[in-house]
């Protein structure tokens, strides 16, 4: 190995830079203290007890994570049959097909969330919910293709060729061969698409209704009236949520490459 | 696959980027163009405003600077894990990508309590004596600077990182061996070689910045507005809906824009590759 002092003063500085602040929260919302300080005074629980009571916080989780559920699995889904189109009949139309499929993450979300609002609510005069599922399908569908594409055009063909001249009807090749070895590439769309989705604010800013807010946007108007730890406390238990993601993600991802080194 | 089977599965994806996104989007921009006949009226006033035009400007300055700042801290950074081991790195990444998984409000709040009127960096300076007064530190542009680079340094690095795996410990041996100090082979092989990797990852800080909500919204406040903050703004509580297409319409020239610019740029620097090879 070899020794940059320099490189590798910078990158400890930067990681610290990175981990401080979440450190900082985390620390902060076991503190009994009624606002954000060091040094610690002591360790308390109460925050974290503070937001189940939080009507506004505990039913705008709900309304994230149902929203980001049904969104990421119906992505999945109508992801997953337009992908294979466009890998099975490549061309100049599949083609313009897949930047128009992934153009949603190249939009500003705002503008999305804009012209949605415009056209979806104002003009068309759709329900909200509607609208906010509609809009939160658009956040995930770059991802679902994005990913299911790239495994299907790493996938062998042969594959599905051998168990079709074995004689197995098409239907049940694709279930029997394909649909096993896309289940990595499955499971990281979903997981990313969720994270995207339980995340996003610009979309549902515009698209929320009353009792129909979303956790960000909820946690943002916490902050502006309350200055207290208790955002602390729901960011630590949300980054335990990111945290077992992430865990799931790798260990898909580890099976999957595990899986293709077999398939050779 | 036959032609009615494609149709079938493209179809909900269609109707749902065609239907939901590209009719609403012309709907909204076209209009723009036509006041009533075609005209540009519409785009000259945006920018005749030095309201508006401040905002622009401020959108343009702060998401270059936010890129610099990523790509000068993210070139050695990135450099220093690529030369980890393997699974050091894969966990070096991992803590580094997990910023970006969670929520841009956290990673704002955070941001709130370190720099704010009664944040850490206050209190600090203010129990050790040396200032009287707390610093205003939140709700200015360096604020901004300062949680865009936190929000995107995770893209950053992580690009990079992967470009400069795939250099290959040959060619820093080679370098070394022929008397290239670490500094030299640094910048004369390692940022060259990753240069297409910085070329990208670029483009995803600096349209992400300049598209970025959340984070100018709790960092800046109404003060510093960006883009994003000004379309809402203008959509939402002023309902002043022709302003707010013109914003809409430049945001996404702006963020396409500078991709195409940078992916011709990147498609030069390939050429030129090639020609060497």
């Amino acid at each position: 190995m070899y020794k940059h002092r320099f490189v590798t003063l910078i990158a400890i500085l930067t990681l610290l830079f990175i981990f401080l602040p979440l450190v900082l929260i985390i620390v902060t919302s076991f503190n009994s203290a009624n606002t954000i300080s060091l040094p610690l005074q002591g360790f308390s629980l109460q925050w974290f007890t503070k937001v189940f009571k939080s009507r506004a916080l505990v039913q705008s989780f709900k309304n994230s994570f149902l929203l980001a559920f049904t969104a990421s699995l119906v992505g999945i889904v109508i992801g997953l049959v337009a992908s294979l189109a466009l890998v099975k009949r490549p061309g100049r139309l599949s083609k313009a097909l897949l930047s128009l499929f992934l153009s949603p993450s190249l939009i500003p979300g705002i503008v999305i969330g804009y012209v949605l609002f415009l056209f979806l609510v104002v003009k068309v005069q759709l329900p909200l919910r509607t609208a906010l599922i509609l809009g939160h399908l658009l956040v995930v569908l770059p991802y679902c293709v994005r990913i299911i594409t790239a495994s299907l055009k790493e996938l062998d063909e042969s594959l599905e060729e051998a168990a079709r001249t074995l004689g197995c009807p098409p239907v049940k090749a694709f279930v029997v061969i394909v649909l096993p070895n896309l289940k990595p590439a499955m499971t990281s769309a979903f997981m990313l698409s969720f994270i995207n989705s339980f995340n996003n604010i610009p979309v549902s800013m515009y698209l929320k209704g009353p009792g129909m807010n979303t956790l960000p946007y909820a946690m943002m108007n916490h902050i502006e009236y309350n200055y207290d730890p208790t955002v602390s406390a729901l960011s630590v238990m949300l980054m335990g949520m990111t945290l077992l993601f992430m865990v799931l993600l790798d260990r898909s991802m580890t099976r999957g490459q595990a899986k293709g080194v077999k398939g050779e | 696959m036959k032609l009615q089977h494609y149709v079938l599965a493209v179809g909900p994806s269609l109707l749902l980027a065609g239907v939901c996104l590209l009719i609403p989007l012309l709907a909204t921009i076209i209009p723009t163009f036509f006041t009533p006949s075609f005209s540009l009226s519409s785009y000259i006033d945006f920018f005749s405003d030095s309201f508006f035009r401040t905002i622009f400007y401020r959108s343009l300055r702060l998401s270059l600077l936010t890129t610099l700042i990523t790509i000068i801290i993210g070139l050695p950074t990135s450099y220093y894990i690529s030369l980890r081991k393997e699974k050091t790195r894969r966990l070096l990444l991992s803590l580094i990508m997990f910023p970006l998984l969670t929520n841009a409000v956290v990673r704002g709040f955070a941001w709130i309590s370190i720099l704010g009127r009664n944040g850490i960096i206050n209190q600090f300076f203010l129990s050790l004596g040396i200032i009287d007064e707390p610093l205003k530190l939140l709700y200015t542009d360096f604020a901004i600077v300062i949680g865009s680079v936190y929000l995107f340094l995770p893209v950053m690095i992580s690009t990079l990182t992967s470009v400069m795996v795939g250099i290959g410990e040959e060619v820093l041996e080679a370098s070394y061996s022929l008397g290239c100090s670490p500094s030299k082979t640094f910048f004369k092989i390692i940022i060259p070689l990753s240069f297409s990797g910085l070329l990208i990852a670029s483009v995803l800080v600096f349209s992400g910045t300049i598209s970025a909500y959340t984070t100018p919204t709790l960092l800046g406040g109404n003060q510093n507005m960006m883009l994003a903050s000004l379309l809402y703004q203008q959509s939402n509580t002023l309902s002043n809906w022709s302003t707010s297409a013109v914003i809409a319409f430049i945001m996404i020239v702006v963020s396409m824009g500078v991709m195409k610019l940078f992916n011709l740029l990147a498609g030069k620097v390939d050429r030129r590759g090639e020609k060497d090879v």
